[in-house]
């Protein structure tokens, strides 16, 4: 079976099927042979990509620790396009190509700069950095952390190791093809809502930085 | 490409606890919508990581849809801001409490 033909049914089963049909989608070979592709990974390679994501995942972590704990909103930004190029390379390891690409075009080249105009333009200096609610927010946190961990960590979780299903067949058919396959076939519909929601967005915005819009009458 | 899923479901959840606590704890809102930005990457690891896991390019799609909506949150978002500094010269969240009762 070719790789698209089976994307496309597999993608028709999620978006029309119910959220039962997931146990059945998860072994998408049908075979169960998760851990058959495991024999040819050499220690080194298996090393390797662990190394590679401990990299990039410590990288996140840190970056995005800074977009918060920064007390300039420049280096919030700044450290958070740090962050989105990580992001990229995590895609590019998962075999996401594409969406690498549409990632840094996207986030670091509109959003980000959108963000950093917005910042120069208002010009801010001075700033109480944090709320006084703020105890109570790190509280939270620490406890949906922990709860994550227990999670995680419980026992009869196996770790399972990730097996990249679709190489082979990505490799000949291109991420970019495939992705384009489910788009315009078994997602068109969304795909059109998406482009109603961005129209929405720009209207909105241009009405809303209207001058006199906001202010009193007066 | 051995690595666990279980490392990308506690990565993400790092970032996405990051944001959260980000968004209660700034009283700047461009830092609160930087911190939104956060959450909505660390969903999109999760949905990228299922993606390659189970070998279903839906993930992917979503990817690209969650993409969209940042974009048009990003959009509406500073539009409002430029406009409640414009109404009220301020981007501090505690100065606006037209809403609160």
């Amino acid at each position: 079976m070719s790789y698209t033909k089976r994307q496309r049914g597999v993608a028709l089963n999620g978006l029309w099927g119910s959220a039962g049909g997931f146990a059945s989608k998860a072994d998408v070979h049908g075979d169960g042979n998760y851990l058959d592709a495991l024999e040819w990974l050499t220690p080194n390679r298996s090393i390797m990509a662990q190394l590679v994501f401990c990299y990039f995942a410590s990288v996140i972590v840190i970056t995005a620790a800074l977009v918060v704990a920064s007390r300039n909103p420049v280096y919030s930004a700044l450290s958070l396009l740090v962050m989105f190029f990580h992001v990229a390379g995590l895609y590019v390891t998962l075999h996401a190509e594409f969406l690498a690409a549409i990632h840094i075009i996207v986030y670091a080249g509109a959003i980000l700069v959108l963000y950093l105009f917005v910042v120069m333009l208002l010009n801010v200096k001075r700033e109480e950095r944090f709320h006084r609610q703020a105890t109570v927010a790190v509280l939270l946190g620490l406890v949906l952390l922990g709860e994550a961990f227990v999670l995680s960590l419980q026992k009869g979780t196996q770790h399972v190791f990730f097996t990249p299903a679709v190489q082979s067949d990505t490799m000949v058919a291109g991420n970019t093809e495939s992705i384009g396959e489910v788009l315009y076939s078994a997602y068109l519909f969304p795909f059109e809502i998406a482009s109603l929601i961005l129209l929405v967005a720009m209207i909105g915005a241009v009405i809303l930085s209207k001058k006199g819009l906001l202010e009193p009458k007066s | 490409m051995a690595v666990p899923i279980t490392y990308y479901l506690i990565l993400s959840g790092l970032v996405f606890v990051i944001g959260l606590v980000g968004v209660l704890i700034r009283r700047n809102i461009i830092i609160i919508l930087l911190s939104i930005e956060l959450m909505l990457n660390a969903t999109n690891i999760n949905f990228v990581a299922f993606s390659s896991y189970l070998g279903n390019l839906s993930g992917q799609v979503f990817v690209f849809f969650a993409l969209t909506v940042a974009a048009a949150e990003v959009a509406v978002g500073l539009a409002i801001i430029i406009a409640l500094y414009r109404h009220a010269v301020s981007i501090n969240v505690d100065d606006f409490r037209l809403l609160k009762w």
